[in-house]
């Protein structure tokens, strides 16, 4: 009865098109009054106590970093001196793409802050040296997506306040998959520019690769961030929330001295920041309420032993989650999924033995598979927009596929070698 | 000379309301930038001074609360809080009125619970005189803008049933603006 009240309320507040967090919240507080003898302001306090956090003020720091190297203009020097490295691939400069991608999302926890800065300066470069728009697109909304993975990131990051799991641990974990998802996404461009050249049309540079490595020094205003932020942090020398406030002042430090930051810059990222952080706060608050509501009476628990009941198994209720987060994908965006869906995904997967570092790697690589799947995949939506019309939706989409793909094989090989996400981690004390 | 735009009161009202959650927006932005900076004259004072502040993480903490709900009557003026627009977008007319009208209705009954029980919070806070456990902050101020900007949150909602809907953006789920993950 209360699973199907719940259902039924969260299905049919939700579309409506009321606010995703209200929703939650009123689903919760629907819970508390009915089946808690009307403590509601149960969830008010799980509000107040989870807001008035230390642990979480590292969100809108990280996020305000992206924002701020967004402001600065700094990918634009970052770029350049990456592409001479990459030229001489087949697939050039689409190689450049994923580089300056991941290179970006060590210093920035947000996907589509990635994809937005790199693909302003990537896409009418790339187009204009004759490259296939639709494959720029792709690749540009395949490398955006390693800004979630590649520490930090913004929904490890939540996922380790909201579930009480070490932030330090999960931002490490999640620098092999990321790594290996670059790579991933390299093959696939030299593989499909080696079968079809005119994605990648243009001739090898005459600069000879020495040359091209030390013009790699330009890049030392974001190789200086990384030390900063993730140095800082993995040397246990600062909170994953004082790297960030370190991050942020280097930000603003770089982005005057290397990049074109301006005062008005810094107020329009901070304005950005706030409202960014409220949309994902908003969600945050229904989830919490929700997640209270369900805790208080026990529902996760039992919702175990009905699953054990079944007989599915750790890996059928894996294969289940991970089918219902594709399809939720093409409908929520991939944080809102995640805020929504831990209540109750996280105490059962972890009750079935998946280590809670894992999950939250597992669970960000289904987030980003979300930004690639039409019609919400953000990076295929805000990248088409950046193109002004020359690259069509579903272009974007087809050549954003063998990058969706590549993220699925990688969820495979995470299941099958967990040890490429709990390695790293368990040699740490964080 | 330049005419002045012709505005109806209702616009008018849209304008007045837009800027008073820009200057509270505002104010939220600056609890960011202060979180920003007491976070970094933390590490500052524990590595170079050697004398850690007391305060940085119940101030951090109250700084946060703060900036979410100074900030979220902004970013419902500006519809930037995610929707599932997937009937929206496939409505029109009295339909598509009708639906925007019970998604603030929902918005405005949890805005409703919400403050109930924050008001009580508020009123036990008052009367128990709580602080933060370290710095011994007073919590009360901070207890009163949860209050006010869940009301100030419901206002807007409120004004805006009485609106046009908004126009879709062609992304089932995508804000109106402001939304980057």
């Amino acid at each position: 009865m209360i699973w199907l009240a719940m259902g039924g309320t969260l299905l049919g507040t939700v579309m409506t098109g009321a606010i995703l967090g209200a929703s939650l919240g009123l689903t919760g507080f629907l819970i508390l009054h009915v089946w808690s003898g009307g403590a509601t302001s149960l969830g008010v306090q799980a509000v107040w106590n989870t807001f008035n956090s230390f642990t979480l003020t590292a969100i809108p720091l990280f996020i305000l970093l992206g924002e701020l190297l967004v402001k600065s203009g700094l990918a634009r020097g970052v770029y350049r001196a990456m592409s001479p490295v990459f030229a001489r691939l087949p697939g050039g400069l689409l190689h450049t793409n994923i580089a300056v991608c991941g290179l970006f999302g060590a210093v920035s926890g947000s996907s589509m802050a990635v994809a937005a800065a790199v693909g302003s300066v990537a896409y009418p470069e790339l187009t204009r040296r004759g490259y296939d728009r639709a494959a720029v697109v792709g690749s540009l909304a395949g490398g955006g997506t390693l800004g979630l993975l590649i520490p930090p990131s913004l929904s490890l990051l939540i996922y380790g306040a909201f579930t009480e799991t070490s932030i330090g641990k999960l931002f490490l974990a999640g620098i092999i998959p990321g790594t290996m998802a670059a790579l991933l996404f390299m093959l696939w461009i030299g593989y499909s520019s080696w079968r079809n050249p005119h994605l990648a049309p243009e001739p090898a540079p005459d600069q000879s690769l020495g040359r091209a490595l030390l013009g790699l020094v330009h890049i030392w205003p974001l190789l200086a961030l990384i030390g900063a932020v993730l140095g800082s942090l993995f040397a246990g020398l600062a909170t994953p929330t004082e790297s960030a406030g370190v991050g942020v002042l280097g930000a603003i430090i770089i982005g005057f001295l290397a990049g074109d930051l301006t005062l008005r810059g810094i107020l329009e990222a901070l304005m950005s920041t706030l409202v960014t952080f409220c949309v994902i706060g908003m969600v945050f608050m229904g989830a919490v309420i929700l997640a209270q509501s369900i805790s208080v009476l026990g529902l996760p628990q039992e919702l175990l032993r009905q699953v054990e009941g079944l007989g599915i198994g750790p890996l059928g209720i894996l294969g289940v989650v991970i089918l219902l987060y594709i399809v939720m994908g093409t409908i929520f965006d991939g944080l809102s999924m995640m805020i929504m869906t831990l209540p109750i995904v996280f105490p059962l997967l972890v009750g079935f033995g998946y280590d809670p570092v894992w999950l939250g790697v597992l669970i960000t690589l289904l987030i980003e598979i979300g930004m690639l799947t039409p019609p919400v995949g953000m990076n295929i939506f805000v990248l088409t927009g950046m193109t002004g019309g020359q690259v069509k939706l579903g272009q974007a989409a087809r050549a954003a596929l063998p990058y969706w793909l590549a993220l699925l094989l990688l969820i495979g090989l995470i299941v099958a070698f967990p040890g490429l996400v709990t390695w790293l981690p368990s040699l740490a004390s964080l | 000379m330049a005419t002045l735009p012709h505005r109806t009161l209702p616009e008018r009202l849209d304008r007045v309301i837009l800027w008073v959650t820009r200057v509270l927006a505002g104010l939220g932005a600056a609890c960011v930038a202060a979180m920003a900076a007491l976070t970094v004259l933390a590490v500052v004072m524990r590595y170079a001074v050697g004398a850690p502040f007391a305060f940085t993480e119940d101030l951090a903490g109250l700084m946060l609360v703060s900036a979410v709900f100074l900030g979220m009557p902004y970013a419902l003026a500006t519809h930037a809080h995610i929707r599932v627009n997937l009937l929206h977008d496939r409505t029109r007319g009295r339909a598509r009125r009708g639906l925007f009208v019970l998604g603030q209705v929902i918005f405005l009954v949890f805005a409703a619970v919400f403050f109930r029980g924050a008001l009580a919070d508020l009123n036990l806070t008052m009367m128990l005189e709580l602080k933060t456990e370290v710095a011994r902050i007073p919590l009360a101020p901070f207890v009163a803008m949860m209050v006010a900007g869940v009301a100030m949150s419901a206002l807007v909602a409120a004004w805006q049933m009485l609106r046009p809907p908004p126009e879709g953006t062609g992304a089932p789920d995508a804000p109106q603006k402001g939304f980057d993950q």
